[in-house]
């Protein structure tokens, strides 16, 4: 299983600029998560979970804060998109409309030729810019 | 052998490896999301339900439950242990290199995760193969300063020239191999050996069991 991150239209990884606005302590949990999940033949609760239309999100906690990243399982290119990156309290995500944002980008890739998907990296977030 | 996109991932993740605030992290990362995993693969392949853990830990299944999520729980070495002890497993907590975590890391896999019980272990003959003498090479204990260390951490390999009335060998240890030769008096083919000799004894003197044909 591997991992593409979501490309904006304007060709901004907004999965890395996510990635680099949370802790390092979130950034590295994320990358053993992905690497777990990588290996994983069947992703389950309470790591993950399926959000229906198509849609999942991988879970984890840290600095007594939800995290999630929306994405879903494609097949061209092959493997789980990250959409969208964020938090979650007391059933509300942050920002509010996560998972509507998530499955609009997936639409756009798909049906409307808007954004694209690359191979995710663990993006150094010491570059600035 | 690695793929094309494990290899890019291995190289990105040593570059940001070079970043103290990384390495502290991917420390800490290794323990809150590595051992959720590890807790629930041994749980599952013994077949026991999350109450049951919690029953043999003493603990309360909403404290498993949190334990087998990525970063639901601070784990600290008594509740380790506890958890170690429920599934009969030896638990093992040193300091090691970032290679050695980046290598495990790598190589875990979640699905395949099992450490046998000591029950099985025992049973299986692990446990007395990897310090047995095998029927078909001589091996040869010394009691030695030099040699007391390898005797005490690491198993030594050595063989029997009888004729020479030499022995030589290796100590495989952690990361390299030591190898030595020495003339020996060979006393008796076959002379048991009780128990290993304790460190501080200096005498050479070799103990020798000879299974071998000559």
């Amino acid at each position: 299983m591997r991992f593409l991150d979501y490309v904006s239209p304007a060709g901004n990884n907004l999965i890395a600029e996510w990635y680099c606005g949370i802790s390092v302590e979130s950034r590295a949990m994320f990358d053993a998560l992905l690497d777990i999940l990588s290996k994983k033949k069947e992703w389950t609760a309470p790591e993950f979970k399926h959000l229906g239309d198509g849609l999942g999100e991988i879970r984890w906690k840290c600095d007594g804060k939800q995290h999630r990243v929306i994405g879903s399982w494609q097949k061209e290119p092959s493997g789980f998109w990250l959409l969208m990156g964020c938090m979650h309290k007391q059933n509300i995500y942050s920002p509010p409309d996560a998972i509507t944002t998530a499955a609009k980008r997936l639409k756009g890739i798909l049906n409307e030729n808007k954004g694209r998907v690359e191979q995710h990296e663990i993006p150094d977030c010491s570059v600035k810019g | 052998m690695k793929t094309k996109d494990e290899l890019s991932n291995t190289k990105s993740r040593i570059a940001r490896l070079k970043d103290k605030a990384y390495r502290d992290a991917f420390v800490a990362s290794q323990i809150s999301v590595g051992l959720p995993f590890q807790i629930r693969s041994l749980r599952e392949k013994r077949n026991m339900k999350q109450a049951d853990l919690a029953q043999k830990t003493g603990m309360l299944q909403p404290r498993i439950s949190a334990m087998e999520s990525p970063g639901g729980a601070k784990f600290t070495l008594e509740t380790l242990r506890r958890v170690a002890s429920a599934f009969d497993v030896a638990l093992v907590v040193r300091f090691a290199p970032f290679s050695e975590l980046l290598r495990w890391s790598e190589r875990f896999e979640p699905d395949e995760f099992a450490v046998p019980s000591f029950e099985d272990d025992f049973a299986s003959g692990q446990l007395e193969s990897d310090y047995a003498l095998t029927q078909s090479e001589a091996k040869i204990f010394i009691d030695s300063n030099v040699l007391a260390n390898a005797f005490v951490y690491h198993r030594p390999v050595l063989s029997l020239d009888a004729g020479n009335r030499q022995i030589s060998g290796k100590v495989e240890t952690i990361g390299k191999i030591a190898t030595y030769q020495t003339k020996i008096p060979i006393l008796k083919d076959v002379v048991e050996i009780p128990k290993m000799p304790p460190a501080s004894q200096t005498s050479l003197e070799a103990r020798i069991t000879y299974a071998g044909t000559r």
